[in-house]
């Protein structure tokens, strides 16, 4: 036998019987079954992280310790002075930390400023341990903020970044489940924005967002808002945003409005060649809807069966998570979570093209 | 510390976490939870029970965060806890690495031969020692690179390659033994 590293074979070999793909971290659900760890970890105030063995060293030296005296013996004076001269307020020291307190939805928390924060069912929020800081660390669900204006930054945590806010109010919807046709895990923080500026920031970037704006955060991704990417056509942007609201409202008839009608019904006709790039569908589903649509004698009526197929029920929440511009800036692809419930999640990857004079979407 | 460590080293996420911060912890699992599961699975031989050692050894390891000093050896600290979890898990079970029992789990292709052909390989992983098991279940449970592996196993990049190279050698040896040679696997 020659050596191990020639043979492709017995790496395929180990590969094949050792190969496992479908484990999946899955920290909220680690969380949610250890909850006295992580008590453990963000209950307690930091200890100090000088090893001891230097410590012990620092304070063996005489000198150490008589100046550690006299110090301990002036704060003690001090302490004492501050304590009669001040009111009980203007004693609190900043680090002072407290029990950190979970609410779950659905209810409504009132924190001491004024502030409020709204929880859906199944929405989970803890408080800062540390007094004074405003905010709170977003744990799951969606939950509607409203920050009480003038008192400072707010600033809610979560896994995927952190929302900062000045008197706002916004949403936030933190996404976890797995796509109901590929299994795919799908996790993100959708965050709009209903009144004010909202910061939401992470280690890949930072997005600014205003009054009816929002923004998609996926893990170890920017905060992306197709709206303020420039890389965009503003026309484009404006079929994607018509796209999502067709979505929210429920409103069929939006929703084909972004389709070109006239296009479908030439290629149904035979009037005009399949091009992939104009139809989303394959050359097959091409002649499938030639022989479909064989009846049909106009674009209007094109456009009335096309609805008929259309199934969009009720509201439904998409997040735009990236877009794509091919090279030439004629053809872009997104990929977009939508969520029909709360346990029913799709992503998918519409795609518009430029043609005909505009911007049309060519697949859902 | 803010939410920017979450794309940073071992030591400042652990840093970040000892002082409290459950985000960067969660970075930490999001980071280190497979590989544990992989070096799990290599004691024990069985993936369910390795998914279910991996959340104990990240509760333990929770529990414990403030007492580790050395935040670099963050991988190896964990690789240790696994190790020990995983012990006292057989020692409950009072066996020592079985074979891996799960065939619904491996690509047979639907081929009886093939079946074969892979419980072979998992045989000889088996009869590895421990050390070089370790090696190549990581290796190739999910593709871990080079650097991961180092950080768990607290190994040089180099002394991976090396024992990996070695660990081959001897399952290419074993199952050569066991008549499944190169010659099996052209096909």
């Amino acid at each position: 036998m020659g050596r191990v590293n020639d043979h492709k074979w017995l790496d395929q070999a180990l590969n094949k019987a050792i190969h496992s793909d479908d484990t999946q971290p899955d920290f909220e659900k680690w969380k949610a079954s250890h909850p006295e760890a992580v008590e453990m970890l963000t209950s307690r105030t930091p200890q100090t992280q000088r090893p001891p063995v230097i410590r012990r060293m620092i304070m063996n030296a005489t000198l150490v310790k008589l100046a550690a005296a006299a110090v301990i013996v002036v704060a003690v004076v001090l302490g004492i002075t501050q304590l009669t001269r001040n009111s009980p307020e203007g004693t609190m020291p900043t680090t002072q930390t407290v029990a950190q307190e979970t609410f779950t939805g659905p209810t409504t928390h009132t924190f001491a400023d004024g502030s409020t924060v709204q929880l859906a069912q199944g929405a989970s929020i803890r408080t800062y341990a540390q007094v004074g800081k405003r905010g709170f660390e977003h744990i799951a669900g969606q939950i509607d903020v409203t920050v009480a204006k003038g008192k400072g930054e707010f600033i809610v945590t979560t896994p995927y970044g952190e929302v900062k806010a000045l008197g706002t109010q916004f949403k936030m919807e933190m996404v976890d489940g797995t796509d109901a046709n590929t299994k795919e895990q799908v996790k993100l923080l959708a965050v709009e924005v209903a009144e004010g500026v909202v910061e939401v920031r992470n280690a890949k970037g930072v997005q600014t967002l205003r009054k009816m704006q929002n923004a998609v955060v996926a893990m170890d991704s920017a905060p992306y808002d197709f709206n303020q990417d420039e890389k965009l056509p503003a026309e484009l942007r404006g079929r994607i945003a018509a796209m999502v609201k067709a979505f929210e409202t429920g409103d069929k008839a939006a929703w084909a409005a972004n389709f070109n009608m006239g296009y479908v019904y030439r290629l149904a006709k035979g009037e005009v060649q399949y091009d992939p790039s104009l139809f989303g569908g394959s050359a097959e589903d091409a002649e499938r809807l030639k022989q479909t649509v064989a009846q049909v004698s106009s674009p209007e009526q094109m456009r009335q069966l096309f609805l008929g197929t259309i199934n969009i029920t009720g509201p439904v929440e998409v997040y735009v998570r990236s877009v794509e511009l091919s090279p030439d800036g004629n053809h872009a692809r997104a990929e977009c979570i939508t969520r029909r419930s709360e346990n029913h999640i799709v992503v998918t990857k519409p795609q518009w093209h430029n043609f005909d004079g505009g911007w049309w979407q060519i697949d859902d | 510390m803010r939410i920017e460590s979450l794309e940073h080293s071992d030591a400042a996420l652990v840093e970040a976490a000892q002082q409290g911060r459950l985000d960067s912890f969660g970075a930490l699992y999001q980071r280190y939870h497979n590989p544990i599961v992989a070096l799990a699975y290599a004691q024990l031989g069985d993936r369910h029970s390795a998914e279910d050692a991996a959340q104990e050894v990240f509760a333990v390891a929770c529990r414990d965060l403030r007492s580790l000093r050395d935040r670099d050896k963050f991988g190896a600290w964990l690789g240790g806890i696994c190790r020990n979890v995983t012990k006292q898990m057989l020692r409950v079970k009072t066996r020592t690495a079985p074979l891996p029992s799960e065939p619904e789990e491996v690509a047979t292709d639907g081929q009886p031969e093939q079946k074969e052909q892979w419980d072979a390989v998992r045989r000889a992983v088996w009869e590895l020692p421990a050390a070089e098991r370790e090696l190549i279940v990581m290796r190739y449970f999910n593709g871990f690179s080079q650097a991961r592996i180092s950080q768990v196993l607290d190994l040089t990049p180099a002394a991976v390659n090396g024992r990996l190279t070695r660990a081959k050698r001897r399952i290419a040896e074993l199952l050569e033994r066991d008549g499944f040679g190169s010659e099996s696997w052209d096909a």
